[in-house]
């Protein structure tokens, strides 16, 4: 139902997002995980037509068939809310603050034509009750600041799912949150994906969350991808030397007793790439031709791009 | 939700006490007594004495101070002594002319603001919005009487669609009196059009950044729609707090309109009350200003909280 094929996103001539590709079957779910800064959010931003002023896109996304990049606003318009729905981090700015819940949610079934403003409403409820908002009949005149935290990520999640999207794109919709209530929205998500068939792309800088949520997993990284595949073996069996440094790096164990590698060094600024592999000033298979030329694509049990590690063989 | 409106209008009744106070200590200590004033040169020190007990200006100050407070309930307010008539009746008579001024001032000012200033936010940094900005400008650094008197050449003597200045009465010519208002309350509203459309082009681009409005998008709203339904209430609630602040000067400038138009409004009445050494008349209508400025600023503060839900008192 979506194809990437190539897709760039530039600044000013500079690339953001390199050469990205990917098939996302109905109901399936992808996993998009890297470091904060690797260019997750500028992805999902990229495939909304919604990227901040300056950036350009390039390449194909092609959603159900019709071939997005290009597409007019008014008809973008058309499919954003509808056909794709986000979900946003953080729960706490992405709500608007002088409107009540119930009519935020009610807004989009409104304006893509599905139904009355007094039936939206009535929806807007029983969405708000489905995503396990206490009381929602009172909620949905309440205010966002009046909502705690897990209850406006709900809330938003009711907003995201109100015209039943094929796609929806969780840009990491519990990274906000306290563990608990991380639980909680993850298996909230779980079951609307079983009862509605949407397919998702899921995004988290945890390998953990992406393990628990996703099919297949893609590793991003300077806004190349890195690694791709099932996630079992993208996790289970990880032959890039960033996917292996991301899972060291996942914290183990009680909090007395942690063991955490964190990957030395510091993720590029995506808006001053290195022309190669963005990874090579930490890697420790890393060489100065890393850093020149772009590193090839290796296809076996997982698919990765680097100039030194292979996958293992399908 | 009580006791917060019982708090701010015991705070609203203090500040107008204070201020009351302060405008008849300070005309008490000015040299000149109003009664020989009336009476002129010739006049006997027992016919003034006389006028000075009339007028009820030989009692003592507090008791002065409280009956004219009291003239604002009951209507007393003394006499005018340059148009030997009651100053309440005068008050009242010229509100006609200044009330619809500065109300229509108010609404031009806002609607030519707020439009222009988020055309130019939603188009920053395009030919527009360059445009627009050079406007405000303009609009800041010329002074509104000569604005007015620009007006008044090109549409009133220049195109004859409006009358130069004067004032025919309401009941006398209710379309030529509202016409006569026109030119005035734009001239008056530039100035305060061009600083509320600054204002409202930089809290609408700070609003735009937010990421609720991304929200929105993401919902598949255009962009106009985006604005009008989710930006511009956000954008508009740091405007309304300089709104009183802008209502104030708005009142100042219809001083200096009203003469410049021949308007009989307060303005001119201060200013003849003024020329004249009206001494009770100007301590009237100087309350009557203050009290003005300081009301419309409390109903600002009021509204402030209606537009902003994270702001309202008791709910939870
Ligand atoms: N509006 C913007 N202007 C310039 N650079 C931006 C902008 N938004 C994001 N970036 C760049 O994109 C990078 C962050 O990418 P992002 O997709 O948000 O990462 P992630 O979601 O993986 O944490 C940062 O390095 C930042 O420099
Ligand atoms: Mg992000």
């Amino acid at each position: 139902m979506l194809t990437l094929r190539d897709l760039s996103v530039s600044l000013r001539g500079r690339p953001v997002l390199r050469n990205l590709s990917l098939d996302l079957a109905p109901g399936e779910t992808l996993g998009l995980v890297g470091e904060s800064g690797s260019g997750k959010s500028m992805t999902a931003l990229a495939l909304m037509g919604l990227l901040p002023p300056g950036f350009v896109a390039s390449g194909s996304i092609r959603l159900d068939g019709t071939e997005l990049l290009g597409l007019a606003d008014a008809d973008l318009c058309r499919l954003r809310g509808r056909a794709m729905a986000m979900i946003f981090q953080e729960p706490m700015t992405a709500l608007n603050p002088v409107l009540p819940v119930g009519a935020q949610i009610a807004e989009g079934l409104v304006l893509h034509g599905l139904m009355q403003p007094r039936a939206a409403r009535e929806e807007a409820v029983r969405l708000m009750a489905r995503v396990g908002l206490p009381d929602p009949a009172r909620r949905a005149r309440s205010y966002p600041h009046e909502l705690s935290g897990g209850q406006r990520q709900r809330a938003m999640i009711a907003m995201a799912i109100a015209c039943r999207p094929s796609l929806l794109i969780a840009d990491e919709p519990t990274s906000a949150l306290d563990v608990s209530l991380q639980v909680e929205i993850l298996a909230l998500l779980r079951e609307i994906r079983e009862e509605t068939g949407m397919a998702m792309i899921f995004i988290s800088h945890d390998l953990s969350v992406i393990s628990a949520m996703a099919d297949r997993a893609l590793v991003l990284y300077g806004g190349l991808a890195m690694e791709t595949g099932p996630t079992r073996h993208v996790i289970g069996r990880p032959a890039h030397p960033y996917t292996q440094g991301l899972i060291a790096a996942i914290p183990r164990g009680t909090a007395h007793t942690e063991r955490l590698r964190p990957i030395p060094g510091q993720v590029p600024d995506l808006v001053r790439l290195p022309p190669g592999c963005p990874f090579a000033g930490r890697c420790a298979l890393g060489d100065a031709h890393c850093a020149e030329a772009p590193p090839p694509l290796r296809t076996g049990l997982t698919a990765l791009r680097c100039h030194h590690a292979e996958p293992a063989p399908a | 939700m009580a006791l917060f409106l019982i708090k701010r209008l015991a705070g609203l009744v203090l500040t107008l006490l204070v201020a009351a106070l302060v405008i008849f200590l300070v005309l008490e200590v000015l040299p000149g007594d109003p009664a020989a004033m009336m009476m002129g040169v010739s006049a006997t020190p027992e016919s003034v004495a006389a006028l000075r007990a009339e007028l009820g200006l030989d009692g003592p100050a507090a008791t002065r101070f409280l009956d004219w407070l009291a003239g604002f309930f009951t209507g007393n307010l003394g006499l005018s002594y340059t148009y030997r008539v009651a100053v309440g009746g005068l008050i009242a008579e010229r509100l006609a002319v200044t009330v619809p001024l500065s109300l229509l001032a108010l609404g031009l000012s806002l609607v030519l603001g707020v439009t222009l200033g988020t055309w130019a936010a939603a188009h920053a940094h395009r030919r527009s919005d360059l445009v627009i900005m050079g406007l405000t400008q303009l609009g800041l650094a010329i002074p509104n009487f000569w604005f007015g008197i620009l007006l008044v050449l090109v549409f009133a003597i220049g195109l004859g669609w409006f009358p130069a200045g004067g004032f025919p009465g309401w009941a006398a010519d209710p379309s030529l009196s509202a016409r006569a208002l026109l030119l005035p309350a734009f001239a008056l509203a530039m100035p305060q059009a061009a600083s509320l459309a600054r204002i409202t082009r930089s809290t609408m681009l700070e609003t735009l950044s937010e990421d609720y409005i991304r929200t929105a998008r993401a919902k598949g709203l255009s962009r106009g729609q985006t604005i009008r339904r989710h930006a511009l209430r956000n954008a508009l609630i740091p405007v309304l707090t300089i709104l009183g602040l802008q209502f104030s000067f708005l009142l100042a400038g219809t001083i200096v309109l009203e003469n410049v138009f021949a308007l009989p409004g307060l303005g001119r009445l201060l200013i003849q009350a003024i020329g004249g050494h009206d001494l009770i008349l100007i301590k009237s209508l100087v309350l009557f200003y203050v009290a003005t400025a300081i009301i419309v600023n409390a109903i600002v503060d009021l509204a402030y909280g209606i537009a902003d839900p994270r702001l309202r008192v008791g709910r939870t």
